[in-house]
């Protein structure tokens, strides 16, 4: 009996191991406090470890472990009221004044930049394109994630993708402009 | 099909699990169309830049490793309960037991409340038990308990002899007759042979 403990437990972590970057970037980018990163984490996989007998294995387990995560990351970001336009603002003022001739300041900046785009989308737009991007999930994995349609999954993705490339493309222009 | 209906398929075909009919005609409206080709393209190009950005992570030694360790540990505790749920002779007190063990072992609000709820139960349950064995004993059969008592018949034993009787006697206070009715007696013959 101790041995069927700790077979599910091996099992469950072998299944865990090569996800677990991906289940990091994903939370990190979808949490609105960025400290409570690794609470959600942690609740999450203990969820999951606990309802590991429940788990069929036609689901792939990616899906159904980015399933529990976004419950989780969504709890959380409901506690909280939606980070202001003015706090965005304030980030985006201060890369603005960043010496970019370093290759790795650049890929920063860029990076702050979609960072700072992705957090203007609504959840559900930001949830369906860090599914999609991290996750690698079909679309009808993201549709079972997020309890919703197919059709909303495509147009989500492609209102997220549409915001995400005026936003960049608003701030590459107003730089240009600068310049 | 369109331009437009072909563009309102781009999504479609993104999808790696898209149906290999829509990605055909897509694929053969692309080859034959440059406007769409190029939008595709874009649409493609963003998607890949994006996604390389988002993608970008790592994973924290620091986080992992506790929660590797807590859930090993986990494994370890968990092992000793699902003995005893195998065991097929706990009684009802171990069953109790092990009701309280797992309310406080278990996190959500519902798990504790349906713990909370089988406790409960149980404790109903033995309540109600040691309260029908007490009141069975009628005050009539203390007599029959003295007597036994007198012949060296353990305590224990008078007592369950003494709520069998009082379960098969005649109501103490029938008028009719004050000798015990026939099965009471045949009771009582039985058991003292």
């Amino acid at each position: 009996m101790h041995n069927n403990g700790s077979d599910h437990a091996t099992r469950f972590l072998a299944l865990l191991r090569p996800i677990e970057r991906d289940l990091e970037t994903y939370c990190r980018r979808l949490i609105w406090q960025p400290d409570e990163a690794a609470d959600a984490i942690q609740n999450a996989v203990l969820r999951a470890y606990k309802a590991f007998d429940r788990y069929r294995e036609e689901a792939r387990f990616r899906a159904w472990m980015f399933k529990i995560l976004t419950r989780e990351a969504f709890a959380l970001n409901r506690k909280h009221a939606r980070i202001s336009f003015h706090e965005v603002q304030v980030d985006r003022d201060a890369l603005s004044g960043f010496a970019g001739d370093d290759i790795h300041a650049f890929a920063e900046e860029l990076e702050a930049e979609v960072s700072a785009a992705l957090r203007r989308l609504t959840d559900t737009e930001r949830a369906v394109l860090l599914l999609r991007a991290i996750g690698g999930l079909s679309y009808k994995e993201i549709a079972d994630n997020l309890d919703i349609p197919l059709g909303s999954v495509m147009g989500s993705l492609a209102r997220a993708r549409s915001k995400m490339q005026t936003m960049l493309k608003r701030k590459t222009c107003s730089k240009e402009s600068c310049i | 099909m369109t331009c437009q209906q072909i563009k309102r398929q781009f999504e479609a075909v993104s999808d790696p699990a898209a149906d290999i009919c829509t990605r055909m005609q897509v694929e053969s409206h692309l080859s034959e169309c440059p406007g769409c080709a190029h939008a595709f393209t874009e649409l493609h190009e963003l998607d890949e830049s994006l996604h390389s950005i988002l993608r970008r992570g790592s994973r924290t030694p620091a986080l992992w490793n506790p929660i590797e360790a807590m859930i090993s540990e986990e494994a370890k505790l968990s092992a000793p309960e699902g003995r005893r749920k195998e065991d097929p002779d706990l009684t009802p007190w171990q069953l109790l037991r092990l009701a309280a063990e797992r309310w406080l072992a278990a996190t959500s609000l519902s798990a504790r409340a349906a713990w909370g709820c089988l406790a409960a139960t149980w404790i109903v349950i033995l309540l109600l038990n040691m309260t029908s064995h007490t009141s069975d004993i009628q005050p009539g059969t203390a007599a029959a308990i003295a007597s036994n008592s007198e012949a060296g018949v353990p305590a224990t034993r008078q007592h369950l002899m003494a709520v069998e009787v009082a379960a098969f006697s005649e109501p103490v206070e029938s008028p009719r007759d004050d000798r015990p009715g026939p099965r009471t007696q045949l009771t009582m013959e039985r058991r003292s042979a």
